[in-house]
């Protein structure tokens, strides 16, 4: 036989390709499928989602990174698969322009909108109106064939409706391709071959498997035929397909021909931003100008200077070229906008680096102080727009958003979205659930991981805990596990980012409805619009503002002068010397227990100092290992050395050692030889977790890079490995500063009108670190009566009232004696109604309109505001009827007395009689001491009359247990062991500190650090994290100031506790801590039946705030 | 057993049957006349066994204008293959018997008896099969037995039985070693309980015509290419619905003057059709390539191809050589 | 706490869901072995049981011998049981649960009562949570505290409930909350002091029994509809045999008759005689007043009309008696691709299983999801192996031989390609790929391939593994 010529080799493009991003159905992500269509040297892939364009940017956004790889033909084409209500096949659909896709976004708009989020409903009518320019391929599966919908569809799409073929290996492969085969005859339409692709590679079959188990909510066990028979729904390469086509070649042929139709890519999609008010300028650029101008004489009244000129001039021309003005013109607008409503705002990250920002008044970073570096803001390497973030108080911010969605409308404003992805945590509970592990094995595996971390379950871990993790279904399960880890699970919306376009937006991208009412997100995430330059701003809400806001508020009140975030008096000695001493309770960033270890240490004693602080005390640098190095360079215990001149320009400002994302980058610039725009790939390859990308040949690169400049190796190890820390973590120097403002200005506040602060922070409660027992405590130690809430004396909010008639001054703690007369505060804090759980805002206004000269008993309070008994009851409580003389338990009992059933008939005769009916007298037990704290603890979540250990100091003294607040006087040196004892607050275990477990103690002196070592954790597990009191036994140890005691020996105190009432059964949970972290009325209903079934049932565990545990 | 047991069985036997034969028909009777008191007993008798014939397939279907309006439904039936490889053949034909039968008693089981030798040969009833043959497992009760004593036993008591509808043995028993008693037995079971047996003589194969009985019908069955469809390419052609060749053997004469035109030696052909459970004539089936689901009969006109000379033929050369001879024999 | 609090503490702890329906069960066959006490027993859930004693104990040698035996013989069961006799039910409650004090003459003092029932904690009361957690507020702890104040106010804030709690621990009022007692219509009972085990002397005491119940039933002119036999085994197992009948019963002989069939239906295993019964209760549960008996050719329509499916469970016992159970059997569905495994039989007397989940043993193969069958009648067990020739990789044979006989294809639909269950782990199992295959007179055969060409063997094997008809 003679040899055939060679057949030209066959050509194929994937066009139904299912990624994760069709949540729980694919089993690849985006960008693994591309790269194996560019290893089997496919012509093309279409990633077509289910109802959904969510994935699509990744998947084009490698193809861009990855050009050299592909062939220079190969393409990445955007589509969605149509998924319908009514009986309509599945339909992949591509569209040919940029038209046709604006009229696919709005399809699935229109799907998702009239949908509960997350769902996505059509019917052929959709279709049918948006079918312009969309080339179409119906699918085989989910419908009968229809030919009259198919003839419809032929005459509503002429020449662009393909029919699908898969040679699938299912029960009938040949005569469906027999039959799909002879439809495309019959309806003279064309068959098109596809795989019909769930995964990348048929070794994802087990995952796909998993996937679906959990969306169906079934275990492998009983999902039979919910699971694929087999593993082919995988890419496969042209002679495959060829050879499974092998009767039907133009199945093939017709893939190329459905890809050269489509002209359409995503790179079209870029730069579309609203026209800005010009406000009777010509453009937005005179506009921007005479904007920036006026604001740069309002910053420097005396002046402008040369600089801040130049800088101007230099971004002006900047943003001239780039046509960004409209997009300063939008932030300026929106912080305008919450300036004129007295929303409090700062500008946040990168934009601090830039002078417009500031003379905009976007950002309070005074460029004039600092250096700045444009270029990390908007860099014309990058070539990619700028990102404004703006802070605004976290309570009002609900106002700026609506505000942007009245401007600009919801077809051209909305929220990103943040893909929202597997953590190890949730992905071994969901697969362990999928293989039928037992509930407690599930929680033992997932209790082994702290925290957010997305790493793999580590085998030695679920050793300790007794598995075996050769037993092949926990192996896999684990394995699966990881691998599930960093799968797309369903789209949020980000916290801020909003997307505002000059075309409508859902021309641009679908948009949904988000969870929370009258909020819409789109279907693409931060960095998404950012690799498809499309202008977004991140309006972000931040407690500090609202405390700050509501400080500056209470100042004018109270005190006859209002300051803003600009006009505090700067750089006060005393504020730098309260922060010195870690006295920085409520203090924003700065008040959490690494960073208040860090302050005596660091001792900062400028803003630079503090933009430091900001920056050190996260995990880039702590996993950097920079710390230490800076701490003893500052301390003068080691020299700086700079490895180079050209670094030393770099790092002179942190004394050698990198701390700042910026000296990260411009390390990679100056020393490895990266062009900026590499640099910035840098930063971002470590950005996302688990994307297939570079990170490995970027490493390689600056790590030779720096050797081949004589570096030394351990050098650029260490530099690069804080890049890859600063990827999640680190903070640019221009957002350490912007955060430095805040952290100075709720420190001179807290310095200097404590009485302000206190007030001001737990009105904007719930926020921060701190729960209000400990808020108030401070308070009270800087020398600030707290006055009980009262019905005759209360409002809402927390207030404040005169001190003393006479202007003298409130006691302060020993410790902060040195304050005395710094703190200019000359007001009590009255605690308002907002303390006391379930209680309503509105309720209590109404008690407070209705007040007059005061209430003269619980019926006239009742009767004058018409509250139900049951706020009432709240109110007794709470004990804030002492200002009638009822105790807790009497006003209880005549709330309880007020005829509910009878009294509303009668309520208009009472009312004019004012008549109170004559009652046995009942001659209740009186309330011992520890009971009313409880109490107290129990309805409004801290106490003003005692500390509940104080009850059983005498008990804690028998067995030398010490008063937390004799630590700091005693030597460490000559009593290395001591005994303390607290309340457990908080517990915190760092990722960051290899198992280092942190607890914080309380006592009625004050507070007690405990560290708690893996080894010791392991041995007192149990007391850890069950115990609410504890004793701790162990060494002591004092660090510049900083006490600590490592824990050997710990004891479960819980049961003294009982103490304090006399009798167990009146205990019940002392507030847990923890609630601060959520809104507390949803739980209410929740909490008084459980709370009172917890009150028969249980013992003392119960009674104490449980801590909060800080991952 | 001593062998005076075993004659005051027989006796007993006897005064049962008799008993039973007597009873019949007037109890018929009783329940027709509730139906309608004033019809002639003639008629109603006339009316009351043609209410216990089942159609086996749509009007007009050959094999029930053989049967004289279809199958009786209180009775017995012995169902023969033609030829040992078409034992499956006429299991399956049974177990479509044993469809239509359910459908006229919907709440009935359905009793299915395979002993081991043939579990070994022919395999065991498998539910998704049956299912997609049109069969709801749900209604079967599969009893394996060890004997063919056990198999006769089993059958006699579920025939006996009210909640069943249709009773299927699949029996290795020796021609031989049937007899006029032992299908009488059942016979007389299957009228007593209301229920159609079904007695499939799997060692019998070939031997439709030696066989003894008291059964109200015998069938040979023969195993037929079904029409094939063709494939998208050149490949072989697919398979298409199940096709059997029946051959009414014998049928007892239960409604007099019926079986007088019947040619008891022509094999008709005929087709299963699983989603209606009916039989149909080879002759007039639909395409088997036609779209799934019926699709909207708009556009281009269904395909219905009627069967082809050729595909006839095809069978018909391939029939064995026992079946040709069996053919000649009859000739 | 939280089940993850608890194991962040404990990580080695052992979790067993409590068994709710188990416990229930469990109590409920303690309420039961205390009807050999006193008919009037009933099941106090979640954890009592309450048994009306008046006019019994002197059976048993006076109240506290009854008190004795009953706490005393649920402890040699194994039982942690706290017993109390008061003179009514709510202070009987509160005593087990809450005194040492164990037994109340129903003749006690009233100051008695009162001194007593004060040191009671306020739980013993039997009021909810809620008001119990309210009154302990108000400082109010003990029924003492109540008892000492006025009772409007603490009536108007906690409401009547606890007042009339009040009043049925005192026995001043009847007390809402104990539980009904199920009394049956008509009792009778014989006691032994030995055991009886012979089935004989069961169902002549039990035919002797029924002459004593229909002497009642006749009397008030009515019949059982549904009457039970208790049997009280000597070691505390109760058995109960029990029969609905199609109309009311009063005839001693059909009633003996059908126990006697359900004795011979359970069998001698099921009875389990053990040590013997020494107690013996026949009850008419549910009575009608007898009627004149129906014609009797409705009640031959009836028979022969309503009971078919009681039928077909006789004729499933039947055969499966002589048989054996696995030898009658049904199919429940089995959520699998794999062949083998997707069906199941079992035992047609066994009930029906799994209801709660997803797939309820009902096939969900329709006929119309496939264009023909694709799963042959009658499967091989295990697979045939046969020779095949076909074409590399994955190609439909063209000739297959089977049992020594070559078998031209002249049609055939596949591959059906069917991977193993990964999640299981059988070591060898390989991808198959499934033909329908028709030969060339017509046999239809369900053939695999085993293994996939290069990538899982270099060798596929061939086997038959079903035929069609």
């Amino acid at each position: 036989m003679s040899e055939s010529a060679p057949l030209p080799a066959p050509r194929y493009a994937e066009l139904a390709v299912a990624t994760n991003f069709s949540f729980l159905r694919g089993a690849s992500h985006p960008e693994e499928l591309v790269a194996a269509a560019i290893t089997i040297k496919l012509a093309g892939i279409g990633i077509a989602d289910r109802n959904s364009l969510a994935g699509v940017v990744r998947a084009h956004l490698f193809l861009r990174n990855n050009k050299d790889k592909a062939g220079k033909d190969f393409r990445v084409i955007t589509g969605v698969r149509l998924f319908f209500r009514d009986r309509t096949p599945d339909i992949v659909v591509y569209p040919k322009d940029r038209e046709a896709y604006g009229r696919l976004t709005r399809l699935l708009t229109e799907g998702n909108r009239r949908a509960p989020k997350g769902e996505c409903h059509l019917t052929r009518d959709d279709l049918f109106k948006y079918i312009d320019g969309q080339q179409l391929i119906v699918m085989d599966a989910g419908a009968p064939d229809d030919c009259a919908f198919l003839a419809k569809l032929s005459d509503a799409a002429p020449g662009r409706v393909w029919l699908a073929a898969s040679a699938s290996y299912g029960r009938n492969m040949r005569a469906d391709l027999a039959r799909r085969a002879a439809l495309a005859r019959t309806q003279n339409l064309a068959l098109l071959a596809t795989n019909d692709v769930l995964m990348h590679a048929p070794e994802r079959r087990a995952l796909a498997d998993i996937v679906a188990c959990i969306r169906e909510g079934v275990t492998l066990d009983i999902a039979g035929f919910l699971l694929e028979a087999n593993a082919e729904r995988h890419l496969k390469g042209a002679a495959e397909m060829a050879r499974l086509f092998e009767d039907l070649p133009q199945a093939l042929d017709e893939t190329i021909r459905f890809l050269d139709g489509i002209e359409f890519s995503l790179d079209e999609l870029q730069f579309n931003y609203p026209d800005e008010i010009c406000a009777g300028y010509a453009t937005e650029q005179d506009a921007l100008e005479a904007f920036v101008l006026q604001g740069a004489k309002r910053r420097y009244p005396k002046g402008v200077p040369d600089k801040i000129k130049a800088g101007i001039a230099k971004e002006l021309a900047f943003v001239k070229e780039k046509k960004y003005p409209a997009y300063f013109l939008t932030v300026y607008d929106i912080v305008r906008f919450a300036k004129e409503k007295g929303i409090l705002a700062q500008g946040r990250g990168s934009a601090a680096n830039s002078v417009l920002c500031y003379c905009l008044g976007i950002t309070e970073v005074d460029p004039d102080k600092h250096t700045l570096l444009f270029e990390r803001f908007v860099s014309d390497a990058r070539d990619e727009p700028p990102d404004i973030d703006v802070d605004f108080e976290h309570e009002r911010r609900e106002e700026v958003i609506q505000y942007i969605y009245g401007k600009y409308g919801r077809e051209r404003a909305g929220l990103a979205a943040s893909v929202v992805t597997y953590r190890t945590r949730s992905s071994i509970r969901e697969v362990g659930k999928v293989f039928g592990l037992s509930e407690d094995m599930v929680s033992a595996l997932s209790g082994t991981v702290w925290g957010w971390w997305s790493g793999a379950i580590d085998s030695s871990e679920a050793k300790r805990l007794g598995f075996d993790p050769r037993e092949p279904r926990l192996a896999q399960a684990i394995a699966l596990a990881g691998e599930l880890a960093g799968f797309p699970r369903h789209l949020s919306q980000h916290t801020g980012g909003f997307v505002i376009t000059r075309t409508r937006l859902d021309e641009v991208v679908p948009i949904a409805n988000a969870a929370m009412e009258d909020r819409t997100t789109v279907e693409w995430d931060k960095d998404d619009l950012d690799a498809l330059k499309i202008l977004k701003i991140d309006v972000l809400g931040l407690g500090m503002l609202t405390v700050l806001r509501k400080g500056f508020e209470l100042l004018q009140r109270h005190y006859g002068f209002k300051p803003t975030l600009a006009t505090l008096p700067p750089e006060e000695a005393c504020v730098y010397a309260m922060i010195q001493r870690a006295d920085t309770i409520g203090v924003f960033q700065i008040e959490s227990r690494a960073q208040m270890s860090m302050l005596p240490r660091l001792k900062p004693k400028d803003f630079y100092d503090l933009v430091i602080e900001v920056a050190i005390v996260r995990p880039g640098p702590i996993q950097g290992d920079m710390v230490h190095p800076y701490l003893r360079r500052r301390e003068g215990k080691e020299k700086p050395e700079y490895p180079s001149p050209e670094l030393e320009d770099v790092l002179k400002n942190t004394l050698g050692v990198p701390l700042f994302q910026e000296q990260a980058m411009r390390i990679a610039i100056v020393a490895a030889g990266f062009t900026p725009s590499e640099a910035d790939e840098l930063r971002r390859a470590m950005a996302t977790f688990k994307r297939a990308g570079t990170i490995g040949k970027l490493k390689t690169k600056m790590i030779e890079g720096m050797v081949a400049k004589e570096y030394p190796r351990d050098f650029a190890e260490r530099c690069f490995q804080q890049i890859e820390g600063f990827g999640t973590y680190g903070f640019p120097e221009s957002h350490a500063s912007s955060f430095a403002n805040l952290v100075y200005a709720s420190a001179w506040m807290k310095c200097r009108y404590p009485d302000v602060f206190a007030a001001a922070i737990l009105n904007s409660q719930p926020m921060g670190f701190y729960a209000p027992a400990q808020l108030v405590r401070d308070a009270r130690e800087h020398g600030i009566e707290m006055r009980e809430v009262d019905i005759n004396e209360s409002e809402w909010d927390h207030r404040l009232e005169v001190f003393a008639a006479d202007g003298s001054k409130g006691v302060l703690h020993s410790r902060h004696a040195g304050m005395k007369d710094h703190i200019q505060s000359k007001h009590a804090v009255r605690l308002g109604f907002r303390q006391i759980k379930g209680l309503e805002e509105d309720d209590m206004n109404l008690l407070a309109e209705q007040r007059g000269r005061g209430y003269d008993s619980v019926r006239d309070l009742w009767l004058r505001t018409g509250l139900s008994p049951s706020v009432l009851e709240r109110l007794a409580e709470a004990d804030a009827f002492s200002s009638l003389g009822l105790s807790r338990r009497d006003a209880l009992w005549a709330v309880r007395g007020l005829n509910r059933a009878g009294d509303k008939d009668d309520l208009p005769l009472l009312r004019a009689l004012a008549f109170t009916p004559l009652e046995p007298d009942a001659h209740l037990p009186p309330m011992l001491p520890g009971e009313e704290v409880v109490e107290d603890y129990r309805h409004l979540t801290l106490s003003l009359k005692a500390h509940p250990v104080s009850f059983v100091r005498d008990h804690l003294a028998a067995r030398n247990i010490l008063p937390a607040a004799t630590l700091a006087a005693i030597d460490a040196t000559k009593h290395p062991r001591t005994i303390v004892g607290g309340l457990v607050l908080v517990r915190q275990r760092p990722g960051s500190a290899s198992g280092v477990i942190f607890m914080t103690l309380e006592d009625e002196t004050g507070i007690a650090n405990i560290i708690v070592w893996p080894k010791v954790y392991e041995r007192l597990r149990a007391l850890v994290i069950g115990a609410r009191f504890v004793a701790v036994t162990g060494r002591l140890q004092n660090e510049s100031g900083v006490i600590h005691v490592i824990a050997e020996q710990m004891e479960d105190l819980t049961p003294l506790l009982g103490l304090l009432s006399g009798r167990g059964a009146g205990l019940s949970a002392l507030a847990r801590a923890d609630e601060v972290k959520r809104p507390q009325n949803l739980r209410i209903k929740a909490d008084i039946t459980a709370h009172a079934q917890r009150l028969v049932q249980t013992g003392m565990k119960e009674m104490l705030p449980k801590g909060r545990n800080f991952h | 057993m001593s062998l005076a047991g075993s004659s005051e069985r027989i006796g007993f036997l006897r005064e049962t049957l008799a008993r039973i034969e007597a009873q019949t028909f007037p109890a018929k009777i009783a329940f027709s006349l509730q139906d309608s008191p004033d019809a002639a007993t003639q008629g109603v008798v006339w009316r009351s066994l043609n209410s216990d014939r089942i159609a086996l397939g749509a009007p007009g279907f050959s094999l029930d204008r053989m049967l004289g309006g279809g199958m009786q439904r209180c009775a017995l039936h012995d169902i023969v293959a033609a030829h040992p490889r078409d034992g499956a053949a006429s299991a399956a034909f049974a177990a479509a018997l044993a469809v239509r039968f359910g459908k006229a008693n919907a709440r009935g089981a359905f009793v299915w008896i395979v002993e081991e030798a043939g579990a070994r040969e022919e395999g065991l009833p498998y539910a998704p099969g049956l299912c997609l043959h049109g069969l709801d497992p749900a209604r079967l009760i599969l009893v394996r037995t060890l004997h063919v004593r056990d198999t006769l036993w089993v059958m006699e008591e579920a025939l006996k039985c009210r909640g069943v509808s249709a009773v299927l043995a699949e029996t290795w028993l020796k021609a031989k070693d049937y007899s006029l008693t032992v299908s009488r037995r059942l016979a007389l079971a299957a009228r007593a309980g209301g229920t159609a047996g079904l007695l499939r003589h799997a060692a019998a194969a070939g031997e439709a015509d030696a066989i003894v009985s008291a059964a109200a019908t015998r069938f040979e069955i023969a195993a037929r290419r079904s029409r094939p469809a063709p494939a998208a390419g050149r490949g072989p052609p697919l398979p298409g619905p199940a096709a059997w060749g029946v051959r009414v053997a014998r049928m007892r004469a239960g409604a007099a003057g019926l079986g007088r035109a019947l040619d008891w030696q022509k094999f008709s052909d005929v087709v299963w059709d699983h989603e209606e459970t009916c039989f149909r004539d080879a002759l007039s089936l639909p395409m088997v390539a036609a779209p799934r689901n019926r699709p909207a009969r708009t556009g281009a006109p269904a395909q219905l191809v009627a069967i082809g000379p050729r595909a006839f033929s095809y069978a018909t050369s391939n029939m064995d050589k026992d079946q040709r001879r069996a053919a000649s024999r009859v000739a | 706490m939280t089940l993850a609090d608890a194991r962040a503490m404990l990580p080695a702890l052992v979790l067993a869901e409590a068994d709710i329906a188990a416990e229930a069960g469990l109590l409920a066959a303690i309420a039961d072995w205390c009807r050999r006490f006193t008919p009037l027993a009933a099941l106090d859930a979640p954890d009592g049981v309450l048994l009306d004693v008046s006019g019994a104990s002197h059976l048993f040698g006076g109240e506290r011998a009854l008190l004795h035996e009953i706490a005393a013989a649920l402890q040699a069961q194994g039982f942690a049981a706290r017993a109390a006799l008061a003179p009514n039910p709510a202070l009987a409650w509160a005593l087990a649960r809450f005194a040492d004090v164990e037994l109340v003459p129903a003749d006690m003092q009233e100051c008695g009562l009162h001194k007593l029932v004060a040191d009671l904690p306020i739980a013993a009361l039997r009021i909810e949570a809620g008001t119990i957690a309210a009154l302990a507020q108000a400082g109010l702890r003990r029924i003492g505290d109540l008892l000492m104040r006025p009772r409007a106010p603490i009536a108007a804030r906690f409401g009547a409930d606890v007042v009339a709690r009040l009043d049925a621990i005192l026995g001043v009022r009847g007390d809402p909350l104990s539980p009904r007692f199920e009394t049956p219509a008509y009792l009778v009972e014989r006691r032994f002091a030995e055991g009886i085990a012979r089935r004989a002397d069961i169902e002549v005491t039990i035919s002797g029994l029924a002459h004593e119940l229909c002497i009642l039933l006749e009397r008030h002119d009515e019949g059982a509809r549904e009457i039970d036999v208790s049997l009280f085994r000597v070691d505390g197992i109760v058995k109960h045999l029990s029969a609905g009948t199609s109309r009311p019963l009063r005839d001693p002989k059909l009633i003996a008759r059908l126990f006697r069939e359900r004795i011979e239906a359970a069998g001698e295993e099921d009875l389990d005689t053990g040590y013997g019964f020494d107690v013996v209760r026949l009850a008419a549960i549910k009575i009608e007043r007898a009627r004149m008996p129906q014609s009797a050719l409705a009640i031959g329509m009836e028979a022969s009309g309503g009971n078919h499916s009681a039928d077909l469970a006789d004729l499933i016992d039947r055969l499966g008696a002589r048989l054996g159970l696995w030898r009658v059997l049904r199919f429940e569905q089995q959520e699998t691709h794999i062949p083998e495994f997707a069906v199941a039989a079992v035992p047609a007397a066994q009930t029906r299983k799994r209801s709660g989940q997803k797939s309820d043993a009902e096939f969900s193969f329709s006929a119309s999801a496939d264009l023909l069958p694709t799963r042959p009648l009658k499967l091989f067990e295990p697979p045939e192996p046969i020779d095949a020739i076909a074409p590399v990789p994955d190609g439909p044979p063209a000739r297959i031989r089977w049992r020594r006989v070559w078998h031209d294809i002249a049609a055939i639909e596949g591959p059906e390609r069917i991977a193993p269950e990964w999640w299981k782990h059988e070591e060898a199992a390989l991808t198959r790929d499934y033909f329908r295959a028709e030969d060339s007179f017509g046999q239809r055969f369900w053939l695999f391939r085993e293994g996939l060409y290069t990538t899982e063997t270099a060798q596929p094997r061939w086997f038959l593994h079903g035929l069609f008809g």
